[in-house]
């Protein structure tokens, strides 16, 4: 049984926003990314995993257990990093941290202490006084204070310093080696590179592409740029029936796509040519994500 | 690592002491203001109470006009100069004796030097001063020889007055209203349905906005909601302490004006203090329900704002305007009757200041009754509502 189960969601907000008809699981020990840009919907799937919104369509469980009907029991196995940072007013960072332990509970206080002493935080000041990345940290913190099997984390690291960044990073990784599900949203390319078994990349509300990163890497086309010393070598090379992704006549320079197949075939035909340079462009995310994004651009230029 | 297995399905403790820690200030300054008022105001209306009597004293006053009168006489007979100032040195009793004696047998009258003190005594129960009736007994002496030029009518002080206000333009009736006024009724009046009411109601707008609606809309409620705790611990918890704040500062308000009452009042009529206070308490909580109901519904804090503001300074507003309909504004020519039709377009209307001021008198109106049942209602409902709807509504977090 899948830890974290997402069926058919649909929310609808009006003006074509919302989420539709999203559905993806995550198994234990597994680190799901959630990638889209701003307003795809990333964090209204997380208010249904959170049980702050009831789905129109659909559900949402966790544990087997639906996420609005018993969105309270499962808080004590699921740990909640807020996209957007709001602390409650007029205190300061260790009282909060006191107030949570008691609405959930926590008497033991070493693992908090970790944290604590881990993301160089010190809780001692007021709210309101503490910087964005102060309250970051604070909300990572309060997020995995009780050390649960389940976490779920809007856009975790924006806000935090690269440093800090890379301290979450490992600490997630830390986590994952540990057994913990892990649901995360981001726009940032790199972090879900680094942490996620599983991609999902959502847009306007759908899913458009899921994938698993490792496999993208091997399977996806290459990217090749071939500079030449000679005009006559560069047409001729120009001539083949290759996908050229851009041709630069004045720097006698080719940029060419190729799929896996056709790699032997390319490389037979290279070598019968005099090269100045071949580089590889290699494989990111990034420029995958962007392959959607610019889609929909096109599209948008259609519907006009 | 150890987990309390628990889950705040009703109410959460931890949360009850962030929402106490959270608004105490305000509760306490608040409370503050209404105590100094309602303390202000009572020893103001002894001050009114000291001035003037409702104690009937016209049988004094007559009876004292008649020794007045026959002194006046008798001094008039014998070239003798007897007079209440003479009179109240208490030194010269054997010539009044004498001079009561002589009008007695010449008028058929009984007349004593007991009886004069009597009429003394009960006059000055009045609270105003002796001289005061002397000097008035002097004008109407004056004049009850003359009579009018042309009309042979008798003249009289409070015929002269009467038509000298007639010529200022100010209604000779409406003089007789005003004495007849009854200015502690007035200020109670004005207390409870107006000033008092003003601090409570800026709390408790307050406090329901940022109970719930703020605490969405700034999206600090996430953290409550992401611990095992209920929508309806969050919910009932919040009501809970919008219901005992109130309660806890009427009663310290209530609690200091009986005390001071004490002070300032020989007899003070307890009961109805506390009717009058616990009326107060249930059409503020009608108030509140109203407020934490829009506070449950409205995601956003302005909107929530707007609809427990809203309406509560239109209760206010209405209540103050209705005022000025009431009887005794009326009776003063502060007011117009037609404008008590504003009592029955707000909340406080059904708040009978009057009729729940005769608990502890002898004839109890009992039509405040189902006034406050009519509230008790409203407040019911609309806490009712509010928790329903805040454990089923989508959040914005």
């Amino acid at each position: 049984m899948s830890v974290i189960e997402i069926h058919d969601l649909t929310k609808d907000y009006g003006h074509g926003r919302g989420v539709f008809h999203v559905s993806a699981q995550v198994e234990k020990g597994q680190c799901y990314g959630f990638l889209g840009p701003n307003g795809a919907g990333k964090s209204t799937t997380i208010r249904h995993l959170m049980g702050f919104s009831k789905p129109q369509i659909g559900r949402t469980l966790i544990d087997g257990k639906d996420c609005w009907t018993y969105s309270a029991e499962l808080q004590r196995e699921v740990g909640y990093l807020p996209g957007e940072i709001a602390f409650p007013t007029g205190m300061t960072g260790a009282q909060f941290l006191d107030m949570q332990k008691k609405m959930r509970g926590i008497s033991d206080v070493t693992y908090l202490d970790r944290l604590l002493k881990r993301f160089e935080l010190d809780p001692d000041i007021g709210l309101k006084q503490m910087s964005l990345g102060t309250k970051r940290k604070l909300a990572v913190v309060t997020a995995f204070m009780h050390d649960p099997k389940i976490l779920i984390l809007d856009e975790p690291t924006s806000g935090l310093d690269p440093i800090m960044q890379e301290i979450f990073i490992d600490y997630i990784l830390e986590e994952k080696k540990r057994g913990k599900t892990i649901f995360l949203s981001s726009h940032i390319f790199h972090e879900v590179d680094a942490l996620c078994d599983r991609i999902a990349i959502i847009r306007d509300g759908k899913i458009v592409s899921e994938f698993d990163p490792e496999v993208l890497k091997k399977e996806s086309d290459k990217i090749y740029r071939v500079t030449f010393e000679d005009e006559n070598q560069w047409k001729a090379f120009t001539s083949h029936n290759y996908t050229f992704t851009s041709i630069n006549k004045p720097k006698l320079r080719a940029r060419i796509q190729l799929k896996n197949s056709e790699i032997t075939s390319f490389i037979t035909d290279i070598s019968q040519f005099h090269i100045k340079d071949f580089t590889e462009f290699p494989f990111s995310l990034e420029d995958y994500f962007m392959q959607f994004y610019h889609e929909d651009r096109k599209f948008e230029g259609v519907k006009q | 690592m150890e987990k309390n297995k628990k889950t705040a399905r009703f109410f959460s403790k931890p949360l009850m002491r962030q929402t106490i820690k959270s608004n105490w200030i305000l509760c306490v300054a608040i409370m503050m203001i209404m105590v100094l008022l309602a303390n202000v105001m009572n020893y103001a209306m002894s001050m009114m109470a000291t001035e003037r009597s409702d104690v009937d004293v016209t049988e004094y006053q007559e009876s004292f006009y008649t020794y007045l009168g026959s002194l006046a006489t008798y001094d008039t007979m014998t070239k003798q100069e007897l007079s209440y100032q003479d009179f109240a040195t208490g030194k010269n009793d054997a010539a009044y004796e004498t001079a009561f004696a002589m009008m007695n047998a010449k008028t058929n009258m009984k007349l004593s030097v007991k009886g004069f003190q009597d009429s003394i005594d009960g006059l000055s129960q009045s609270g105003i001063r002796i001289d005061k009736y002397v000097k008035q007994f002097e004008y109407a002496y004056a004049l009850k020889e003359s009579e009018g030029v042309f009309d042979k009518k008798a003249l009289t002080p409070s015929g002269m007055l009467t038509i000298t206000l007639d010529m200022m333009g100010v209604s000779s009736e409406m003089v007789e209203k005003m004495s007849e006024m009854d200015p502690a009724s007035m200020m109670n009046q004005m207390y409870y349905t107006a000033m008092g009411l003003l601090p409570i109601f800026i709390l408790i707008v307050i406090l329901a906005n940022s109970l719930i609606a703020d605490q969405v809309d700034r999206g600090s409620m996430a953290y409550v909601l992401s611990t095992p705790t209920k929508r309806s611990a969050v919910a009932i918890t919040q009501l809970v302490f919008i219901i005992v704040v109130p309660f806890l500062i009427l009663s310290v308000v209530c609690a200091t004006r009986i005390g001071t009452s004490f002070l300032f009042y020989d007899k003070v009529n307890v009961a109805g203090m506390l009717a009058l206070f616990g009326g107060m308490y249930i059409l503020v909580e009608a108030v509140c329900g109203l407020c934490y109901m829009g506070s449950c519904l409205f995601s956003q804090s302005k909107k929530s704002m707007a609809f427990g503001g809203g309406l509560t300074v239109w209760f206010f507003l209405a209540s103050m305007i209705g005022l000025f309909g009431s009887e005794n504004m009326v009776n003063t020519g502060m007011g117009v009757s037609e404008l008590s039709i504003f009592n029955k377009l707000t909340l406080v209307g059904l708040y009978d200041v009057n009729s729940l001021s005769t608990i502890g008198t002898g004839s109890i109106d009992f039509t405040f009754a189902w006034k406050l049942l009519i509230l008790v209602g409203i407040a019911a409902a609309c806490y009712t509502v509010g928790v329903i709807k805040f454990s089923k509504k989508d959040l914005p977090l």
